[in-house]
């Protein structure tokens, strides 16, 4: 049991590959980071577990209650999502929701995640003595990992979060968040080396996060836990800034 | 409380001598698939959740064990028993596998099953003309217990924590040296792991013994 603030048990990156000695690129998937359309933390109460089945099988589970993202205002009517988790549960409503992974045999995982809920807008000081209504907060996503061989490992996922139309707001229209990415890794060097491929889209209300990118990575590992990595993203996007392409060198080490 | 009746002492010595002798016996006639056999129940319970059952390695890290057995048994017999790590490698493989209980006539049982596989190159003195390393069937007699113990650890946390290792831990990052942390802070890391992998709490303490077992 996990009580106080911890990182999102919905969907799979966020909560198991984001650290960057974990990550096997110098930056995170589209749509998976801050603004993205994964939650990153929440301030609750979790169970964690799995369970050894019959036949090989393996279930691992992490279910929650928490207070669940703040719904801001981006511009006038640009609805903002904080996905930071906060002791403060400004609008008193609670989400509650979780994963399950599921193992048919060592090395295939697949999981499912899903998050129900309610939010109410916080509009700051455009919305001073007006009543905000409530409206639905849902998140759904699935994720795959594949250990193909001692060399090659492959994983993707996809997630997305809606808050709902609230006719009478102050910013009646609904949002979707929306990312995925698949990503490929091989080893070789006496596993010393790793090369990466990753592709992946974000969609989103601002234009800022909407783009898809395509990453290309090599890793130099001094040991399991420390690693040089060497990453070129390649980003499409209608928005100037999501479109520059980048080349990131990250010296990673953890325990 | 029902009281079970102790046998002697003297009815003792002599069930183990007939024990010893049979033991000693069986050494004698017993074909070289039979000991073999306990070569095979040895990787499977020590060697296996690392170097997979093909001996072409389970994990990242791990060589393919059939580009190894061109050294000399002796060596192979001393890497096993001290642990090795492949220059160029991250990993490390811990002395005796990890496993407390091998000895020298396991590892050297281990490694006669590993030769008698198909595709296994014999060691360089066959290869010289030499005589090679003796057949499994003509290994000196191990001391009575030595290759049950290790045999045994099959059905122990070892083997299991062994297995559950390498297949959890490499589901998100590269595989760690088991060496790399004392056994205090792999306690601290497997309670947090447990929680971040969804291990069951037989899985952690498995693992922690492999872990613990293997510094």
């Amino acid at each position: 049991m996990v009580v106080g603030k911890f990182l999102s048990p919905v969907g799979y990156f966020f909560q198991n590959l984001h650290p960057s000695w974990i990550n096997k690129l110098a930056s995170v998937p589209a749509g998976f980071g801050h603004g993205g359309a994964a939650p990153l933390t929440d301030v609750g109460v979790q169970l964690r577990g799995g369970r050894a089945l019959a036949d090989g099988h393996q279930l691992n589970y992490a279910l929650y209650v928490a207070n669940g993202p703040r719904l801001g205002l981006e511009g006038m009517e640009g609805l903002d999502l904080d996905v930071e988790g906060s002791s403060t549960n400004r609008d008193g409503e609670r989400v509650w929701g979780g994963r399950v992974g599921w193992l048919p045999r060592p090395g295939l995982e697949l999981g499912a995640s899903l998050t129900r809920g309610d939010v109410v807008l916080d509009p700051g000081e455009m919305g001073i003595g007006m009543a905000e209504p409530t409206r639905a907060y849902r998140v759904e996503g699935v994720d795959v990992a594949w250990q193909a061989s001692r060399a090659v490992s492959l994983r993707g996922e996809w997630i997305r979060q809606r808050v709902g139309d609230a006719p009478m707001s102050l910013a009646p229209d609904g949002a979707t968040w929306r990312a995925w990415y698949v990503q490929g890794a091989y080893r070789f060097g006496a596993d010393r080396w790793e090369t990466v491929l990753r592709v992946g889209d974000s969609l989103s209300p601002h234009g800022e996060s909407t783009f898809q990118q395509t990453a290309l990575g090599l890793n130099y590992l001094f040991r399991p836990g420390t690693q040089l990595k060497l990453s070129w993203e390649i980003n499409d996007s209608d928005n100037a800034e999501a479109e520059a392409d980048r080349v990131l060198l990250q010296l990673a080490h953890g325990f | 409380m029902t009281r079970v009746p102790l046998r002697s002492p003297a009815i003792a010595s002599q069930s183990l001598r007939a024990v010893a002798a049979a033991f000693g016996l069986a050494l004698v006639i017993l074909p070289a698939g039979a000991i073999a056999a306990d070569g095979k129940a040895l990787y499977e319970s020590t060697c296996v959740a690392c170097h997979g059952p093909t001996g072409k390695g389970a994990i990242p890290g791990v060589p393919d064990l059939a580009t190894r057995l061109d050294k000399p048994d002796a060596e192979l017999v001393n890497n096993v028993l001290n642990g090795f790590q492949t220059p160029g490698s991250p990993m490390a493989m811990p002395a005796k596998g990890g496993n407390p209980a091998l000895t020298a006539e396991d590892a050297q049982a281990i490694i006669g099953y590993l030769r008698s596989g198909a595709g296994t190159p014999p060691p360089p003195s066959a290869a010289n003309g030499a005589p090679a390393s003796p057949p499994a069937a003509v290994l000196a007699p191990a001391p009575a217990g030595a290759t049950s113990a290790g045999v045994a650890a099959d059905s122990t946390a070892f083997a299991r924590g062994a297995q559950a290792w390498a297949d959890n831990c490499a589901r998100c990052h590269a595989m760690r040296d088991p060496k790399s942390l004392p056994d205090e802070q792999w306690q601290v890391v497997v309670t947090h792991m447990r929680l971040r992998a969804g291990l069951d709490g037989a899985q952690a303490d498995d693992i922690l013994v492999f872990l613990k077992g293997s510094n």
